[in-house]
């Protein structure tokens, strides 16, 4: 298995300031001391679409037990896209980059965090996406991509994204 | 990318023998639905009642499919909650035909056409 990027304990990872302003998102602030009363699991992969699937079933058979049927499918898709925008982006001239994603539930919310080596988004920040004009449009101009990242948005209550030693950290708040 | 071909009915059926289109097959499914050739002109229906998950990039292969039948009107039948949900999401829902199943899109095809 390819060595993937160094795994930052998730504790670490939230009270980090230079990573991510996740205080800035509500609801967001962990609970400082005292049993973790949520779930995190974590999974580590390189940058290839079957890695993806792997990745996917294995997060999934993991939270089966935990969450609704419809949280996890809406979870699921969430991370598809979120992968493979990694994979195709991020390690666009590096298919066997490392990423590490983390679920964890705390306080009622779910957290997913993406760790990657891969490059800088442009402009450094999120795209923020559309969903494509679908109305009156003939059958050439349908639109065969530009979903995921209105996807993600729409999904998602909260997004913090942060470019710091050499990683991409992405964090996604989704709704139980 | 396992499709399979259904010419019995009034109209054809291409079965999707897989439990997901998403980016690792999106390309072989714009592949294989390329290769799908029947004597016919009408209408065809891609059943997707096997699908389980679908994501952008299997969406943006559906539609490109849809491009490649051009003059054959695809239309979708069958869709699980996952797929349904993405195909709302995306506001996908208003320009696919959507059938609830194989045998509702072949009643919507088999009756006789208004005079």
């Amino acid at each position: 298995m390819t060595a993937g990027p160094q795994p930052i304990p998730l504790t670490v990872l939230l009270r980090l300031p230079e990573i991510v302003d996740l205080h800035g998102m509500p609801d967001s602030t962990p609970p400082a001391d005292g049993p973790d009363t949520g779930f995190q699991e974590c999974v580590s992969l390189c940058a290839q679409p079957l890695e993806v699937r792997r990745a996917l079933a294995t997060l999934k058979d993991k939270l089966r037990p935990r969450l609704p049927a419809e949280t996890l499918d809406r979870l699921e898709l969430v991370l598809a896209e979120v992968l493979n925008n990694i994979v195709e982006h991020a390690y666009a001239d590096a298919p066997d980059g490392g990423i590490e994603v983390r679920i964890a539930s705390i306080s009622g919310k779910i957290f997913c965090h993406f760790n990657d080596l891969g490059v800088e988004i442009p402009g450094g920040s999120l795209p923020v996406g559309h969903f494509p004009r679908t109305h009156d449009v003939s059958l050439e101009d349908l639109p065969e991509g530009g979903f995921g990242w209105a996807m993600i948005h729409t999904l998602t209550d909260g997004i913090s994204y942060r470019h710091w030693g050499g990683h991409n950290f992405l964090t996604l708040r989704i709704s139980a | 990318m396992q499709l399979s071909l259904n010419t019995e009915g009034p109209v054809d059926v291409v079965v999707v023998e897989e439990a997901r289109i998403d980016a690792a097959v999106a390309i072989a499914f714009k592949d294989a639905i390329r290769s799908v050739t029947t004597g016919n002109d009408g209408p065809v229906v891609l059943d997707l009642e096997r699908v389980e998950f679908i994501d952008s990039s299997g969406l943006g292969a559906v539609v490109a499919a849809r491009k490649l039948l051009a003059a054959r009107e695809l239309e979708l039948a069958a869709l699980q909650r996952p797929v349904r949900s993405v195909m709302e999401l995306t506001r996908m829902d208003s320009v696919f035909v959507i059938h609830d199943s194989r045998a509702a899109a072949y009643s919507a095809h088999g009756s006789a056409p208004a005079a």
